[in-house]
């Protein structure tokens, strides 16, 4: 084995690494739907409370909840058809995101529902809770951005809990856009860049 | 001494297109056949070739199945392989400092 034939299989070996990491990148698709379905629920609950059709809160937080299951498995699946690479990044990912979701409804659902605390601290107790969620995605996908707008998930959560009313529903809608559809579309930003690298 | 460490080289791992697939493989929890076929830019008749010597050596495991109503094959690494692939990679490294040094 001469140095040539070295140098071919060294650069073999990282082409291959390289364009596989190209592949396995996250379409962001769900956390821009999701984001704009509750940034809708936010400013509706907020819009109830507001009238005093305080009945209708809880129907519209399960209606919520069914249309996220159905939304997540819907854009779960599609995407699951398309992918031609599993990567490790990803299994932790949807691994982190179903822990997130577990907890996410027990704090918003189970918990007020069976009184533990009052329902208007939902937002309190849920936005650090997807904090970890966001900000291990930041890590897993090596994204700054999505790093910084995690911090917004528990930031808002202290001032939540200082403030309430109208401060509280605006800083959640806030939250929603910064923490969850931001960091959305920097994935699917990225997402379309490594596919049109791939492409070339 | 450096005649040895060629010679020890895995031949099995030491093809292109198998070197290739294993490089993949091990990045990833798995990959499928026209990914595969795809990234080494080789045909279907080269790459089952290469799969199943691959996968008679231990190295890979090769699932068949459907995606739909298409027939869809899903590749993954074995410990064995990861352990061979990354042997190998050793044996690579001691070949290029045994290089530089003469």
């Amino acid at each position: 084995m001469n140095n040539l034939e070295l140098q071919q299989e060294i650069s073999i070996i990282r082409k291959m690494i390289e364009k596989t990491r190209q592949e396995t990148a996250e379409s962001g698709h769900l956390f821009i739907t999701l984001g704009i379905v509750w940034v809708l629920v936010t400013a509706a609950i907020g819009f109830l409370e507001v009238n005093a059709f305080y009945h209708l809160i809880w129907p519209v937080l399960i209606a919520a909840l069914i249309l996220t299951v159905v939304i997540g498995l819907m854009i779960g699946l599609h995407e699951g058809k398309k992918e031609r690479v599993q990567s490790y990044a990803r299994k932790i990912f949807a691994s982190v995101w179903l822990a997130v979701a577990v907890t996410a409804i027990l704090v918003s659902f189970v918990f007020p529902f069976t009184h533990v605390y009052d329902n208007h601290l939902v937002p309190v107790f849920v936005s650090p809770v997807l904090g970890i969620g966001f900000f291990l995605t930041g890590i897993i996908y090596e994204s700054k951005v999505i790093l910084y707008c995690s911090l917004s998930w528990w930031i808002g959560s202290a001032l939540m809990a200082y403030l309430d009313g109208y401060a509280r529903l605006y800083i959640m809608i806030g939250i929603l856009i910064i923490g969850y559809i931001l960091p959305g579309i920097v994935l699917n930003f990225r997402y379309k860049k490594k596919r049109h690298n791939h492409e070339d | 001494m450096k005649t040895d460490a060629i010679l020890n080289l895995d031949p099995v791992i030491h093809a292109p297109i198998r070197l290739a697939v294993l490089s993949i493989l091990i990045t990833v929890e798995q990959a499928d056949f026209n990914y595969l076929k795809e990234a080494t830019g080789t045909t279907d008749g080269n790459l089952s070739t290469h799969l199943s010597k691959l996968e008679s050596s231990g190295l890979i495991r090769v699932k068949k199945g459907y995606r739909g109503k298409k027939p869809h094959t899903i590749c993954s690494i074995t410990a064995g392989g990861r352990k061979a692939f990354l042997a190998y990679l050793d044996q690579l490294g001691q070949i290029i400092s045994r290089e530089k040094n003469s």
